[in-house]
């Protein structure tokens, strides 16, 4: 994974379920030290922690709310006063509260932008002038196909991913003469605790609509999060990746 | 350290970390804006190469807060100076 002796630095944001748990995986079993956070779900925590356990994994779990800035902040000053930096952060936790617009509820879009948006954000500040000082950095902000194309009942979800396209952009101009990349994976349906929660008549659809027999694994999309946090990848800033479907057809 | 080295290495760590290739540290004035002047003319993300230049050559611990002293470079070195003496 990387040139370098020391072992890189990672933070996973929901890092023990569905995507964020392939993604964690995959990249302490490249020999990186992997930070995954969970919010409340220690079920999940334990048993990431157990296979971390028998591979014997760099692989730390720790419930942190990437909702709560201010703990996340201070909580981000300790990761890197304890592992000595955080060269890649992984922004990945995500939840939905699916409903049309036409009845919208104020809560529940406060909620999804707190979580999906404003707490990356956040947790991205906290973490770059360590990124800056080391030249280095590679943040992976995890969008969705609904952030380019919008989903039916999911105004709040399409929102907070498309506007993490966008600033991935941002981030990219920023800070990529500093040695710190940014790009985005676009994953299309993958095979979630979240996704299989869809009805069927609109996972169909989905399916469907992007030539997909069967939903992504979430190794799909770990696949390439671990390509662009690698050395393979280090003229790639700015960009963002559609894993499972054509983006040039739609 | 007297303050006339300071403000030298100053201007030195910032002509040598920005690139500017048309400016020597001996052009910088000492109380002019660094992000106003029309021949320096730094921006924001100028300003942050200067807060990992203050801490990597300097040991000046940045803070956030610290960002507005680095208007100029007599301001710096108030900063690293009043910093040193608390």
């Amino acid at each position: 994974m990387s040139d370098t002796e020391q072992p890189r630095v990672a933070i996973v944001t929901g890092g023990t379920r569905g995507i964020g748990r392939s993604i964690s995986l995959d990249l302490a079993r490249k020999g990186i030290v992997v930070i995954a956070t969970y919010k409340s779900n220690d079920f999940l925590a334990e048993s990431l922690h157990e296979i971390s356990r028998e591979e014997n994994l760099a692989l730390n779990v720790q419930q942190q709310d990437i909702d709560n800035i201010d703990s996340t902040s201070m909580w981000a000053r300790q990761v890197i006063e304890r592992f000595g930096a955080v060269d890649i952060l992984v922004n990945n936790a995500g939840i939905t509260l699916d409903e049309l617009v036409i009845h919208q509820v104020e809560s529940h879009w406060d909620q999804v932008l707190q979580t999906n948006l404003k707490g990356h954000v956040f947790l991205t500040k906290s973490c770059l002038f360590a990124m800056l000082k080391n030249r280095f950095g590679c943040i992976i902000n995890i969008s969705s196909v609904a952030g380019l194309y919008g989903n039916v009942g999911q105004t709040a979800y399409s929102a907070t991913k498309s506007a993490l396209l966008a600033l991935t952009g941002s981030w990219a101009r920023e800070y990529g003469r500093f040695g710190v990349r940014c790009n985005a994976v676009i994953p299309a349906l993958v095979e979630t605790d979240m996704s299989s929660s869809l009805p069927e008549k609109v996972r169909d659809a989905i399916l469907k609509k992007y030539s997909l027999e069967y939903p992504l694994s979430p190794t799909s999309v770990s696949s390439v999060v671990s390509f662009l946090c690698s050395d393979k990848a280090v003229r790639l800033n700015g960009q963002s990746i559609a894993v499972g479907f054509n983006r040039q057809y739609f | 350290m007297d303050e006339t080295n300071l403000n030298f290495r100053i201007k030195e760590m910032i002509v040598r970390r920005l690139e500017l290739k048309h400016i020597t540290p001996a052009d910088i004035q000492d109380n002019v804006n660094l992000f106003s002047d029309a021949e320096i003319g730094l921006d924001s993300i100028d300003a942050l190469e200067i807060a990992v230049g203050l801490e990597q050559e300097f040991e000046f611990p940045f803070k956030e807060s610290d960002v507005p002293s680095l208007a100029s470079i007599n301001a710096i070195t108030d900063l690293l100076l009043g910093r040193r003496e608390e």
